[in-house]
């Protein structure tokens, strides 16, 4: 499978990286450790005529901590996040993401604002050009239909990035630049339930920096992946959940999915179902109830979506029986 | 147990320095003066008439050399039998599943060879297309082939004994269906050639081949050239498993590109194009009935198979066989039934994978079995040996057990699994609490064929050519696709000769240089090549003791060879290296080049594809397997944490070399239970590349112990039996037997995702709930 035609630009700095982007736009790609991108050329999903390549940037390629946010650059590869002894105290759900991801090789390559980023998945559009030849272009790829859902008018394509549950869980805000200017917003925000375009990132704008609150006293958090095998795959399912306690209450809890729908989601019901109460079986019990009734799967070749929408009850139950200690 | 100095070593193989090194040479490693490279045209559609095929457009493509379509070559078929000829090198008139072959391109480089592919035009008229077996079996449905009424590919029924009397005198009859998916051979070095077209009628290729002679024999046959004028170079294999035998469309298109181009051409696929359009394992739909008397006693199967073909015919005609004549072993059933119908269907050609037909149908008989145990109330161990085959049994349709370790392996699975503490049956474990993770343990017993009598060329032989620094080279047709034949073949050479393993070379098999064989299939090699070589290596040893008895003044009875030197017994004085004596056969007196060879085929019957009458092997291997597995009752997922192995292989020729076999057939066993499967849609594969085909990882591997029951065959060389796929057929129904263990429920239908298994507990479930209501 070759590349078709490009040119490969190395900018030395953010400023330089956002005019090229501006200048190109739609017809420049950002590459950063590639390990999602590369694929995509070479099945000729996406053909961009400029590959943005923006290792060479100073100042985002590391992690630093001021004791109430760590600041993880976009570029830091998701070895070096789950290596990170800032990451695995104050924010261990990240490092347990990370270490989730496909396999070794593609954890020291892939970076944390890459994973963050990760297309949309679905078995008919990730497939070669000539794969595809054989059947009418789907949503995702300019045509009119969805093939796991043909009578819907939007695609349903799979986010199944580890690293942003982890990141949502946590309340981290992303650093977004671009010719125009910076914005950070949160994570949560960043997303949208559309397979064909699941983050709201303006064209030419790029994540810089991802930040995370450091966790106060006594919160844990963790993240749970299930998949079919122990490495390599996707998660059918990943939950990632933070808790916090105070005089013997839940004082804070968060719960994000990933794998579910286009985009990852806050089970926010989930949430609520254990603010202010004691942290018991039964609470987390209502939690994961609450999640399963949150999640809404379509179908899949893989699994269907009762079982997924299951999975979701279990991992919620589950992480929050880790992170409570109650396992 | 005789003492070998050699044999019986647990000695690394000869090809692993070279291949762990990546100095191994493989077919896409080869590069000739001048060589094009081809790119493959296919079609997108399961089942579409071809109209016309323009390629006008990608001739003019600066850089293209040559281009084939079906119609050049004539109106030739090929397939095993006359009768099932059912196969053109490339589609002639329509395509007949998605990614056949329409055109192939030639060109200087692969970009502009892909860049042409995309260029040529195919009108298709789309036709109806069927993708399941039993819906082509129905009337109304697409005929795939116009002269197979029906899209029956192979029919075969037989019947042995007085099946429905039998049933009547049973005390206890069962009836299940199993279905085995579709699961492919996985191997790693996609198929590959290079080819070279000499005029006026000469053909070289160096082909990924774990078979050459099929290939050998079709292209004789496609391009009308003598079979002198056939050589098939065998470069290092990266796997077959069945996968790599016969002759594909890309061997057909890159020589027929050769002989339109005068230039060398290589055809590489991509694992894409190995993934949705090569070949792969028989989906089987299995329907097994068993009576047995009370106490177990197995006295009738009757067993109907659907098989899905795919849309060619290939090897079918045996993997319809197989599963038949493994409804007689590993147990005594006195009275067998079969109809088994290899059904073509919209989807790519089914062939042989490791186990051949017998996994599907052991699979299923290796679980009813456990079912009818725990109906009856008997222990699934006593069962199994109250059946068990034995040492001289002749089966009702004729196959000979010539040694038989099935009591041994059971003996020594079970003391490995410390079977009396670990095994409680389900009904007893039923009323229990037990924890999330649910554990079971699991048994099942295996018999696999070693050494298949084939109904063409049957022997296999060997050449052994005796250096006079006093190394070996061993010229053998068997091809060592990954298996380690080459290393065992070796040893036997060094231990008949008296040499070391390390003075022995094997060269790449080279149809016009070595020897002619079937090939390495049907568990032949060990068994029916080793008896070659050994027969060779005998003959050059005969002919070196005539010399050394002549220089030591012995009589040649007389003789050792031991260790690189020559001794004659009783005479501690009289003795002279090994390698002088290779150096004094070829300089003493007029002097003679010692040259061995020797052949070796099964003495008993063709095998029989029509009413399965016979003998289908030299011999049989009886194994038994245990697997622990944990089953998460809230998702589903099992895993697979142990796996015993006790495999009566006759004699572990290399200890080393029989774990290895095994582990590889616990990891394709593990991976067609629970984790593979072609995932498609109107016949088209969606599980195109690894990330959605999933295999299992070494993450996903039980811990593995195996132990080998040494028989001593008397057909075997040196009393070997296989040991490369009897493994792999009991790998299934141990998972599925551990999986009722631990939570009570029968998996009839593979492979078993974890939502399967949570829907079986929700069954489970509310039959209890209504159980106990009407309590």
């Amino acid at each position: 499978m070759r590349l078709t035609k490009f040119e490969h630009l190395e900018p030395k700095s953010l400023v330089e990286a956002c005019a090229i982007l501006a200048e190109h736009g739609d017809k420049a790609r950002i590459i950063a450790g590639g390990t999602d991108i590369l694929v995509r050329m070479k099945q000729r999903l996406v053909e961009p005529q400029f590959v943005v390549d923006i290792k060479r940037i100073d100042g985002i390629a590391e992690i630093k901590s001021d004791g109430a946010e760590l600041r993880i650059g976009a570029l830091v590869a998701l070895s070096d996040v789950q290596k990170s002894a800032a990451v695995r105290e104050q924010a261990p759900a990240l490092a347990e993401a990370a270490a989730a991801v496909g396999a070794t090789q593609l954890q020291n390559m892939g970076t944390i604002g890459g994973n963050i980023c990760l297309e949309t998945r679905c078995w008919y559009y990730n497939q070669t050009y000539t794969w595809r030849q054989g059947r009418e272009a789907c949503l995702k790829a300019g045509g009119s239909i969805c093939y796991m859902a043909k009578a819907s008018k939007r695609c349903y394509a799979l986010y199944s990035g580890d690293t942003a549950p982890a990141l949502l869980a946590l309340g981290a805000r992303v650093r977004l630049v671009s010719a125009s200017g910076e914005r950070t917003i949160g994570l949560e925000e960043l997303f949208v339930d559309d397979g064909k375009k699941p983050t709201i990132l303006n064209p030419g704008e790029l994540i810089a920096e991802v930040i995370v609150p450091v966790a106060a006293n006594g919160q844990r958090s963790t993240y749970l992946k299930f998949r079919r095998r122990e490495a390599i795959d996707f998660p059918i399912v990943g939950v990632a959940a933070a808790l916090g306690e105070e005089n013997g209450v839940c004082s804070k809890a968060a719960i994000a999915v990933t794998g579910v729908g286009s985009a990852p989601f806050v089970a926010k019901d989930s949430e609520n179902a254990l603010l202010g109460k004691k942290v018991s079986q039964e609470t987390i019990a209502e939690a994961a109830e609450a999640a399963f009734k949150q999640a809404k799967p379509v179908s899949d070749m893989e699994v269907s979506p009762a079982y997924r929408k299951r999975l979701v009850r279990v991992l919620v139950k589950d992480a929050l029986t880790k992170v409570a200690g109650l396992a | 147990m005789p003492q070998y100095s050699v044999l019986g070593q647990r000695l690394p193989r000869v090809d692993g320095p070279v291949k762990a090194t990546g100095k191994a040479n493989y077919a896409d490693d080869l590069v000739l003066p001048g060589m094009l490279y081809a790119k493959l045209k296919r079609s997108p559609h399961a089942h579409a008439k071809i109209l016309s095929i323009d390629t006008s457009e990608a001739e003019r493509l600066p850089g293209v050399r040559g281009i084939v379509v079906g119609a050049d070559f004539g109106k030739f078929r090929y397939g095993l039998r006359p009768d099932t000829r059912d196969e053109y090198p490339m589609a002639l008139d329509k395509a007949r599943f998605v990614g056949e072959e329409v055109a192939a391109v030639a060109a200087i480089d692969e970009d502009i060879a892909q860049e042409a592919v995309e260029l040529i035009k195919v009108e298709y008229e789309v036709l109806p297309a069927v993708t399941d077996p039993e819906a082509a079996l129905r009337e109304g449905a697409p005929q795939i082939h116009a002269d197979k009424p029906g899209n029956i590919s192979i029919h075969m029924h037989t019947e042995f004994g007085d099946v429905d009397a039998a049933f009547k005198d049973a005390d206890y009859v069962r009836e299940d269906r199993f279905y085995s998916q579709s699961v492919l051979h996985g191997f790693m070095e996609p198929n590959s050639l290079v080819a070279s077209w000499e005029p006026p009628n000469r053909i070289t290729v160096w082909a990924s081949k774990q078979s050459p002679y099929f290939l050998y024999r079709n292209l004789a046959n496609c391009f009308d050239v003598p079979l002198s004028n056939v050589r098939v170079v065998q470069p290092y294999i990266g796997g077959g498993y069945g996968g790599k035998n016969g002759s594909y469309a890309l061997d057909f298109a890159a020589v027929m590109l050769s002989k339109k181009t005068g230039r060398p051409v290589k055809l590489t696929l991509t694992q894409e194009e190995v993934l949705t359009a090569q070949r792969r394992r028989h989906p089987m739909i299995v329907w097994l009935k068993t009576g047995v008397k009370k106490d177990g006693t197995l006295l009738a199967c009757e067993c109907r198979i659907i098989a899905d073909g795919g849309a060619g015919t290939a090897i079918g005609p045996t993997t319809i066989a197989n599963a038949f004549y493994f409804m007689n072993l590993p147990y005594v059933v006195p009275n067998v039934r079969f109809d088994g119908k290899r059904v073509y269907t919209n989807r790519p050609v089914s062939v042989a994978q490791r186990g051949n037909g017998i996994q599907q149908i052991r699979y299923a008989a290796d679980v009813q079995i456990d079912m009818i145990a725990e109906d009856l109330g008997i222990d699934p161990v006593e069962i199994r040996r109250r059946n068990s085959a034995y040492t001289g049994y002749t089966t009702p349709n004729g196959m000979k057990v010539t040694s038989c370790g099935l009591q041994e392996s059971i003996d020594e699975a079970l003391k490995a699994v410390d079977w009396e503490k670990e095994f409680r049956s389900w009904p007893e474990k039923a009323e229990e609490p037990t924890g999330r993770i649910a554990k079971g343990v699991g048994i099942a017993c295996n018999s696999f064929c070693s050494g298949v009598r084939l109904r063409g060329h049957n022997c296999c032989s060997a050449v052994i050519k005796v250096h006079e620094d006093g190394t070996v080279s061993l010229m053998t047709g068997s091809t060592d696709s990954g298996q380690g034949s080459e290393t065992v073949l070796a040893m036997i050479v060094a231990e008949v000769l008296g040499t070391r393993i390390e003075d022995v070379v094997v060269p790449q098999t080279d149809s016009t240089v070595t020897p002619v064989d079937p090939g390495s299939f049907g568990s032949r090699v060990s068994s029916t090549a080793g008896n070659a070589v050994r027969i060779a290596a005998e003959d050059a040893r005969r002919q070196l003791v005539a010399v050394a008895a002549e220089l030591l003044e012995a009589k040649p009875e007389d003789i050792e060879l031991r260790d690189r030197k020559v001794f004659v017994k009783g005479a501690p004085d009289k003795s002279m290296r090994f390698r002088d004596l290779a150096r004094l056969t070829v300089a003493h007196g007029a002097g003679t080049t010692v040259i061995g060879s020797g052949s070796w085929g099964q003495e008993i019957d063709p095998v029989d594809f029509e009413k399965g009458i016979g003998n289908l092997a030299g011999s049989y291997t009886f194994g038994t397997q245990a697997a622990w597995v944990e089953v998460d009752t809230e998702t589903g997922k099992v895993n697979v944490t142990r796996m015993v192995v006790a495999h009566d292989c006759g004699f572990a020729l290399n200890p080393l070399a029989v774990e290895g076999q095994h582990e590889g057939s616990i990891g394709g066993g593990v991976g067609h239970t629970i984790y593979e499967h072609c995932v498609e849609d109107d016949g088209q594969t969606l599980s195109s590349n690894f990330t959605s085909y999933a295999m299992p990882t070494v993450g996903d591997m039980p811990e593995m112990i195996s132990y080998s029951i040494e028989t001593l065959d008397p057909v075997g060389a040196f009393g070997a039996k296989e040991s490369g796929e009897g493994t792999q057929v009991s790998t299934i129904p141990a998972i599925v037997n551990a999986i009722h263990n631990a939570i009570g429920v029968w998996m009839t239908d593979l492979p078993i995702t974890p939502e399967k298994v949570l829907k079986a507990l929700d069954e489970q479930k509310a039959k209890d709930r209504v159980l106990s209501e009407v309590r």
